[in-house]
């Protein structure tokens, strides 16, 4: 399947009212032919931020960063940024539609005072005149929020139901899902304060740089960007999509940026306090967040050995804001790392978002079908192939090495200083940066057999 | 197979008969004619593509005009509107046909042409005005009323779709809520758009001369578009139309709140706009200074200079007005302090100081010290009532006195030999897939011959063969070649880069001889190292290997190819312990040999094999004269007996377009002593000379060609002297500083300059220098990080590097503005660089004070900065320089500061 068909379904468009004291509407997505879900109604304590935060959320969610050749450069929004909430947070999470960028804007409850009615995670609306009009927030005026319909707009029938079918791209889905192992696989590198960041924004180029990799490394000057690779820096291509900080910033507390070990995706995450934003970067613009290592690693095991431990653990969901692994596993009477496997599948398949400030997993629902997208891991999916076809031979088990028929070619898998190699032309462009290939992964699982 | 008509209606088509294709499908019913779509589309399809194919054509030859006339009728008759949408149906007779027939092709016609291409908009103008059908709400129809000035042939065209479709004028305003395309859109229209009278400024204005719409409703709209922050190409078009619209005060201060809001845009020119707003308004009648703070607080953080200065001005006002306002407006105004600009920060502080800043500010003032330029932190100070929290300034340069370029044959640069044939296999991939590893590119080719003959060669190198069918580039390619050769007996031949000038790449052509000797080698299995092969990274050979290699090629009956041998010796490193001096003289005598113990400064006459010997001589003495070679060949060429030596010149054209002025400035880097015309040259030499009509400053090297890899490999045939290498790299910068075209292979000239066994010669400070004033962000980064590694590592003469500065500063090449940018990047990374980058800022202004170039003013700004910070003194004829310098505005007051003691 190319394409996963979403259907999005709006009592009214979100808006902003005209009163006195302004009330942002978020209308959410009704489900099939159900209510719309109402999730949250209250003061916002920063108005201006919470304006900002959204508005941030909104043009990530609009905006390409590349646009493969021969193709019509359309900034298309694809998908309508997701809500969810869950333990008191209000989060708003969105996608480019190139894939290459991820946000998460988190309202937490000190900066609202209301009532959390609901929980859960849906699309909501975000449309131009809603952003124009977010645009003219400001503090001493104040800010209503509403997460669901309007009441009086459904009372009165003042606005038609607008319905809009999109065709997710698969690869869309896919990096939306996997981003969040992403996230997971990554640690913090270092963070600066909030003119220091600023500042350093302002040094970067222009112009695209997605065909030179930056590094950007904390220096006794502030930070600054090398083409050479830094242990204390992180790897960034295409400093571009940094740009949507910089407005945020003066409002900031500060920034923390976080890598993978690999050293391929990034995260940037604003913390105001009362609101976060966390703002993560593909490896490449023109890619986007391919399977982590370990992610898909589990998602093999569990596929073969602990399909009822994950059941147990996805029923002991219930949105909570943060998933703690020991309390979960006394909780259910399992070891925490069984618990942590768990979760990490449970993102991997758009069951759990990861929240890199807190460190912790939590409870959300992506709003897509994706029961009928069979190659959301394509080289999971391969590696079962190759599993099943019987096309691995373990010939030594210390140190690791076997043969992986593939193609028509015969594939050698070997331990080498305890990492393993393939002689795969993916292996050989990436080593390892991209997680293991399919041979690797089937290979390992037979291993375990 | 030809197209052969078989229904009356095929062959009505195909017979080129519109009147009779007519006739026949109005005597058809609409079920009859959707019957016949099939067949039509198909006979559409043949014809169109018969336009364009050569023989064997089906459709029997190019269509008529006739035939497509018949076809067009048929397709709107028969087709669907996407059928019709994807035709070159011509409008007056679409109009005709849909008229008296009402065809189901025209349900759903205008949205079809539209999702094809807003261009399409004139035939669906036309069809809205024919009443054939409903004008659509779609964005699609909005995009193409933005094309419409385009897609006219003249304002009459124009006038009379005014007049045919009343409706289409009101239509127009639609133009305002759709943000448009990276191709269609009113900026990009009225850019492209050379009518003055068809401009959407024009079109939009009439219509408020003609009542069709108002002025507020223009306005209105313009501030609505802007509010929705399009990206800035396109949001500056509504800036412009917003000026274009002369809004009086009043007009203003009734949005007075959309304009306040506005400078919170992101989109700089829409803050700008917002600003001269505010200030007009304000002017007239004072903004309310709650509204007016947090509309400017998001401008203070602003990176536009002129925006804050703006926004200081408007506290100003408000200030004077409302002296209780001051402690707010300095809360406000301390985040200007952010902005890079000195100046800038002089004229906040000096607000600051006049206002008075409260505790929580001096707080918020101690965090942002560090930003605060050297020249401002007395001011600060002086705020703050106590020290800042500043960092120390750096240290001075780390003192590396002796160091430099490091040893290309340490320890940690030693190219580990292929372990087994799984390493191979590996390293053999690896290559594959990273087509500019030379050093492992050399492994991979050395550890095949040697290993060859391979036992079940294909089975092992099984995945490798597989893909060697598809590598790109052409140290991939020539491995491939090779595998191929040895696994399975194939030696498909090379393939040489040519460039736009017919010109083929010598350096390619270099390689794949070499690759085809080496495939030749392994012909009577050996299983010997070739001789050239590199020891340690980048292209070295250790003397002592190389002798010993010689050895066990001796030993084994085999003589490499004089080629080889003259490759050998160029990739040497120079000097030689005494041992291994006395192991070459142990050899037995050959040419080769003695050439070996002549680059080993032994104490023997150059032999006649002059290309060993001129190898060999670049050894003896790198970067030098071997006079005694000279005498024995002269005429060698450059880089043969006599050293290459470079003189660069520009070459200026001048053009005029659409009144202006254009200059291009060609870099020619001509080598001395001239080339000999001679084919057998030395190869160092041979780098040197352009083929046939080749220009020496053509885009594409004439030697090294566009592959990255291939540049990088050509560094490695005469490692120990890079400066026919850089000077390439001069040529290929110099001739795209503005980066005209993408020529991302030429970072591959930049990469060297990193490595810690790169002496910094003329050409290689040459290039650096153009690459720090390039306009591609990623090689101007590679250049920074040149920069202050080089320094970093002793490298650097700071005397050479800015007598190179000074030159090419005093030509047309270098834009200072760029250079001043790559300066401060290389600061940040390494703020111990203060005393090299003073020295060549020193340089720059000497350059040429009576006549100092554009944004000169930058560059003194930084000088006056590292001058402070040093603190440092500016030398005498710096200082006379300076004073000499006439400058305004800006750059004076920088100047005035300079001189002061």
């Amino acid at each position: 399947m190319i394409a996963v068909p979403q259907i999005y379904r709006y009592a009214h468009p979100s808006f902003v009212s005209d009163d006195a004291r302004p009330r942002l509407t978020l209308c959410t997505c009704a489900p099939d032919a159900g209510a719309p879900p109402r999730f949250f109604e209250g003061r916002m304590l920063a108005p201006r931020l919470v304006s900002q935060l959204l508005t941030a959320v909104h043009r990530v969610v609009g905006s390409r960063f590349f646009t493969p050749a021969n193709s019509v450069a359309r900034a298309i929004a694809l998908a309508d940024p997701v809500v969810t909430s869950g333990g008191g947070l209000l989060r708003f999470e969105g996608f480019s539609s190139c894939c290459s960028t991820y946000v998460r804007a988190d309202v937490l409850p000190t900066a609202y005072d209301g009532q959390v009615i609901a929980k859960g995670s849906t699309n909501v609306d975000f449309n131009a005149p809603m952003r124009a009009a977010l645009a003219r927030v400001r503090d001493d005026a104040g800010l209503e929020l509403a997460v669901g319909p309007d009441e009086l707009t459904l009372r009165t029938g003042a606005a038609a139901v607008t319905e809009r079918k999109v065709e997710l791209p698969t690869r869309w889905v896919r990096g939306m899902v996997e981003v969040q192992s992403c996230q997971a696989a990554m640690r913090r590198r270092f963070e600066v304060s909030a003119p220091d960041a600023l500042r350093f924004l302002r040094t970067l180029p222009k112009a695209s740089t997605s065909r030179t990799p930056l590094w950007v490394v904390p220096g006794p000057a502030g930070l600054f960007t090398t083409t050479r690779a830094s242990e204390h820096g992180v790897r960034v291509t295409d400093t571009r999509r940094l740009r949507v900080l910089e407005p945020l910033l003066p409002r900031a507390d500060s920034l923390a940026v976080y890598a993978d070990d690999a050293q391929q995706a990034s995260a940037w995450v604003l913390d105001f306090g009362q609101a976060r934003l966390t703002l993560a970067l593909s490896p490449e613009v023109w890619r986007g967040f391919s399977g982590e290592g370990q992610a898909l690693r589990a998602l093999l095991h569990a596929s073969t050995h602990s399909e009822a431990l994950l059941a147990r653990v996805r029923a002991a969901l219930s949105w909570q804001s943060r998933l703690d692994a020991g309390s979960l596993a006394a909780e259910l009477a399992l070891a925490p790392g069984e618990v942590e496997d768990a979760l990490q599948v449970l993102g991997a398949c758009g069951l759990a978002g990861f929240d890199l400030a807190d460190g912790h997993y939590f409870h959300r629902v992506l709003p897509f079908d994706l029961s009928g997208v069979e190659d959301m891991h394509p080289r999971l999916a391969a590696a079962r192939e190759l599993i099943a076809g019987a096309a691995v031979t373990v010939l030594e088990d210390e140190p690791f090495e076997a043969t992986v028929r593939s193609g028509g070619v015969l594939h050698r898998v070997r331990d080498r200083a305890g990492e393993l190699h393939c002689t795969c032309p993916w292996h050989a462009a990436h080593q390892g940066r991209r997680g293991p290939c399919k041979h690797m992964l089937a290979a390992e699982a037979s291993r375990r057999r | 197979m030809a197209f052969v008509p078989k229904t009356d209606l095929e062959k009505a088509v195909h017979g080129g008969d519109p009147d009779a294709t007519l006739a026949l499908l109005r005597a058809c019913t609409p079920a009859q004619r959707a019957v016949e779509r099939a067949s039509v589309a198909r006979m559409l399809e043949l014809a169109n593509t018969a336009r364009w194919s050569s023989p064997p054509l089906e459709w029997g030859g190019p269509p008529s005009a006739a035939q497509l006339h018949a076809v067009d009728i048929a397709i709107v008759l028969c087709g669907t509107a996407r059928d019709v949408a994807h035709s070159r149906v011509r409008d007056e007779m679409l109009l005709s046909l849909c008229h008296e027939f009402k065809p189901r092709s025209l349900d759903g016609l205008a949205d079809a042409m539209l999702a094809r291409s807003p261009a399409m908009i004139r035939p669906v103008s036309k069809l809205i005005a024919a009443g054939l059908a409903p004008r659509p709400e779609t964005d699609a129809y909005t995009l193409g009323l933005i094309s419409l000035p385009r897609t006219l042939r003249s304002d009459a065209e124009l006038s009379a779709l005014f007049d045919a479709d009343p409706g289409l004028r009101p239509a127009l305003l639609r133009v305002f809520d759709v943000e448009g395309t990276g191709d269609v859109s009113l900026a990009s229209s009225d850019k492209y758009n050379h009518n003055p009278r068809t401009d959407w400024v024009t079109l939009l204005k009439s219509l408020v001369d003609d009542g069709v719409a108002t002025r507020a409703q223009l306005l209105d709209r313009t501030l609505g578009a802007l509010e929705k922050d399009w990206p800035q190409y396109r949001a500056g078009w509504f800036s412009r139309f917003h000026g274009a619209l002369e809004p009086t005060t009043e007009e203003l201060r009734a949005h007075l709140p959309r304009y306040l809001a506005l400078c919170a845009s992101r989109i700089a020119p829409t803050v700008t706009l917002a600003l001269e707003v505010l200030g007009r308004v304000d002017a007239e009648a004072p903004i309310g200074a709650d509204d007016l703070l947090e509309a400017l607080r998001p401008v203070m953080a602003s990176p536009v200079k002129t925006q804050l200065e703006a926004a200081l001005k408007l506290l100003d006002r408000l200030v004077a007005r409302e002296p209780g306002g001051a402690a707010r407006a300095s809360d406000v105004a301390a985040m200007g302090l952010l902005h890079a600009n000195a100046r800038l920060q002089a004229t906040v502080l000096a607000r600051l100081s006049t206002w008075g800043v409260d505790e929580a500010l001096r707080v918020r003032l101690d965090g942002l010290a560090a930003h605060v330029g050297a020249t401002n932190r007395a001011a600060l100070q002086a705020l703050l009532g106590a020290p800042a929290d500043v960092p120390p300034p750096p240290p001075a340069a780390p003192a590396t006195p002796g160091r430099g370029p490091a040893d290309p044959l340490a320890d940690d640069r030693r190219l580990a030999p292929i372990a087994d044939l799984p390493d191979l296999a590996d390293t053999i991939a690896h290559v594959f897939e990273h087509a500019e590893d030379v050093d492992d590119f050399e492994r991979a080719i050395a550890g095949l011959v040697a290993a060859t003959p391979i036992v079940d060669a294909k089975a092992l190198f099984g995945p490798v063969l597989k893909r060697a069918a598809r590598v790109k580039g052409l140290l991939p390619r020539e491995l491939a070649r090779l595998l191929r050769f040895v696994a399975a007996s194939e030696l498909a031949p090379g393939q040489v880069g040519v460039d736009n000038g017919g010109n083929a790449s010598p350096a390619d052509a270099l390689l794949v001889a070499r690759i085809d000797e080496l495939a030749r080698s392994t012909i009577a299995g050996h299983r010997l190292t070739p001789l050239a092969t590199p020891t340690h990274r980048e292209g070295f050979i250790a003397p002592v290997a190389l002798v010993e290699r010689w050895q066990a090629h001796a030993a084994a009956g085999v003589a490499p190819t004089e080629a080889e041998q003259e490759r050998a010796l160029l990739r040497l490193a120079p000097g030689a312990a005494p041992p291994v001096l006395a192991a070459a003289r142990a050899l037995a005598d050959s040419p080769f040999v003695r050439a070996l113990r002549y680059a080993l400064a032994d104490d023997i006459a150059p032999g006649a094999e002059r290309r060993l010997f001129a190898a060999a001589a670049r050894i003896r003495h790198p970067g030098a004269d071997d006079a005694a070679l000279d005498a024995r060949h002269p005429g060698l060429g450059p880089d043969g007996a006599l050293a290459a030596r470079y003189a660069m010149r520009l070459e200026s054209r001048t053009h005029e377009y659409d009144g202006k002025s254009y200059t291009h400035h060609d870099v020619m880097l001509e080598a001395r002593p001239p080339c000999a015309a001679d084919e057998d040259a030395p190869l160092a030499a041979r780098r040197h000379c352009g083929q046939g009509k080749a220009r020496l400053w053509f885009r594409w090297s004439p030697f090294a060609g566009i592959d990255a890899g291939a540049i990088r490999h050509s560094a490695t045939l005469l490692p120990s002297d890079l400066r026919a290498f850089f000077a390439e790299g001069v040529r290929a910068f110099g001739n795209n500083l503005d980066w005209w075209e993408a020529q991302w292979q030429n970072r591959a000239y930049l990469e060297p300059l990193l490595d810690p066994a790169t002496p910094m010669t003329d050409m290689a400070n040459l290039l650096l220098l153009l690459a720090l004033c390039g306009k591609e962000p990623g090689q101007t980064a590679i250049a920074v990080d040149a920069l202050v590694q080089a320094h970093a590592e002793g490298r650097i003469d700071a005397t050479a590097l800015a007598a190179a500065l000074r030159e090419l500063v005093a030509g047309p090449l270098p834009k200072l503005a760029r250079l001043h940018k790559s300066l401060q990047a290389a600061l940040r990374a390494d703020p111990g660089l203060g005393e090299l980058v003073f020295t060549l800022l020193g340089a720059a202004v000497l350059a040429c004070p009576e006549n100092p170039p554009r944004d000169m003013a930058l560059l003194l700004g930084l000088l006056l900065e590292l001058r402070v910070d040093g603190p440092r003194e500016l030398p005498p004829a710096l200082r006379a320089a300076v004073a000499a310098m006439k400058l305004g505005g800006n750059g004076k007051a920088i100047q005035k500061q300079l001189l002061q003691a």
